[in-house]
């Protein structure tokens, strides 16, 4: 399932797509694998089934799901690649946050160890950690 | 689909006519779960009063799936109304109101109320009077749900339900809405409750419908502004973004603004700021901010 803060100023249906992105990554729904239904989420998460719908229309839209009228809906098979396309696009970003730093006065060896440390952690408990 | 066109409702008062409700139009579709905010005596008992038929409008009409709802049966017997004060029978019995209802609801699911009675822990032979507030509501709610209308209308329906009720209301209402597609309308208070529940909302005040649109976009374009420069300068400088709730301590201020948040800091940026921080605001500011433009503050 995924966790929903109600107290976040992050809107449910923005949580709860990326909760969905997440778990397409980490394999909980691999692509091929029928999604929860809308009922599932609503009832389990506690949050307005109109809300779920959207987030799923949403999803549907970056093409990461493919419903089928009456038997639910599924993960598709280019959603992990999709993802990684989008997750590329914000290598530039990183870039800009490296100048920056730098930039700071921040040294190049600390920055690098953080990366170093990072991917370690992720190679070790390969949960994809928490953004 | 419920159509509330140009509907105004005026009432007669010692001094003089009060208009509850000024020329309100709101579309609400099939199927969603509907939020109205308010201030105290903005109209929304008012208008609930108005779409359960109870009230004719002065001007304009409401419709259930283009019927008239004043005076019309066909469309009041898909609208239940579950009132603040709710209408009891003095001594009477869950069972009883239930048979009541079964007499003006032809929907009215035996089966459900059976099973509903069970799931929220309710005694059917226990006297309404004798219940506490919260327990009365629950038992109300099933109630309502029992009689399966198209649409529901709750005014203040969690107040004195404690968490866990609250809880299993809420998924009752969600399972309702997502099997049978009916329409919910909640009154309240609570904007946090409001954000929580609803997908669609609307504000209204003094009559007046200051805001209707999707929960999750109500917040756009609204912007709360932390504002700091060593140069003395006072509100007359942010005059020209209309701040609201304006307040400053030294050389540093706070204000609300309407506006994207990347052209904002364009400009806010040109007047030289120490600190500069513009964050999204969350739905009760808003709503604070829409009444300030109107005109209504409680000074304290």
């Amino acid at each position: 399932m995924v966790l929903i803060d109600k107290l976040s100023p992050k809107p449910v249906y923005e949580q709860l797509i990326d909760g969905i992105e997440k778990n397409i990554l980490l394999g909980i729904y691999p692509p091929g694998s029928l999604l929860p239904s809308v009922r599932e989420f609503s009832h389990i998460l506690g949050i307005n089934p109109n809300t779920v719908q959207k987030s799923i229309s949403e999803l549907a839209a970056r093409g990461l799901v493919i419903s089928s009228p009456g038997n639910g809906c599924f993960v598709s098979e280019n959603a992990v690649a999709l993802l990684k396309e989008r997750a590329r696009k914000r290598l530039p970003a990183l870039e800009g946050t490296v100048r920056e730093l730098l930039l700071s006065g921040i040294e190049a060896e600390e920055l690098e160890q953080l990366v170093r440390k990072t991917i370690k952690n992720f190679n070790e408990d390969s949960n994809g950690g928490t953004v | 689909m419920i159509r509330i066109e140009h509907v105004t409702k005026a009432f007669e008062t010692y001094k003089q006519p009060i208009t509850a409700l000024d020329d309100v139009s709101i579309t609400i579709p099939d199927g969603s779960i509907f939020g109205l905010v308010g201030s105290n005596g903005a109209g929304k008992s008012t208008l609930f009063r108005l779409l359960a038929g109870v009230y004719k409008p002065d001007k304009g009409e409401l419709f259930l799936d283009d019927e008239k709802i004043f005076n019309n049966p066909r469309a009041k017997e898909h609208i239940l109304f579950i009132p603040d004060d709710f209408y009891y029978l003095s001594n009477g019995s869950l069972d009883k109101m239930a048979k009541l209802y079964r007499s003006f609801y032809k929907s009215f699911d035996t089966d459900r109320y059976e099973d509903l009675k069970k799931k929220l822990d309710l005694d059917g032979k226990a006297s309404l009077s004798s219940l506490s507030k919260g327990t009365r509501r629950r038992a109300i709610i099933a109630l309502g749900l029992c009689a399966m209308p198209k649409v529901l209308l709750l005014d203040e329906t969690f107040d004195g339900l404690d968490p866990m009720m609250r809880g299993a209301v809420r998924n009752l209402l969600y399972a309702d809405v997502l099997e049978r597609r009916s329409t919910i309308l909640i009154a309240t208070h609570s904007i946090r409750e409001l954000e929580d529940t609803c997908d669609r909302m609307a504000m209204i005040h003094k009559g007046k419908v200051l805001l209707d649109s999707e929960t999750d976009g109500a917040t756009e374009g609204y912007v709360k502004i932390q504002f700091a420069r060593s140069a003395p300068y006072d509100s007359t400088l942010f005059e020209d973004l209309s701040p609201l709730r304006f307040t400053q301590s030294g050389s540093v201020c706070t204000f609300m603004a309407k506006g994207d948040k990347t052209d904002l800091e364009v400009r806010l940026s040109s007047l030289d700021p120490m600190l500069l921080e513009i964050v999204p605001m969350n739905l009760e500011e808003v709503f604070l901010c829409k009444m300030e433009e109107l005109g209504y503050t409680a000074a304290l």
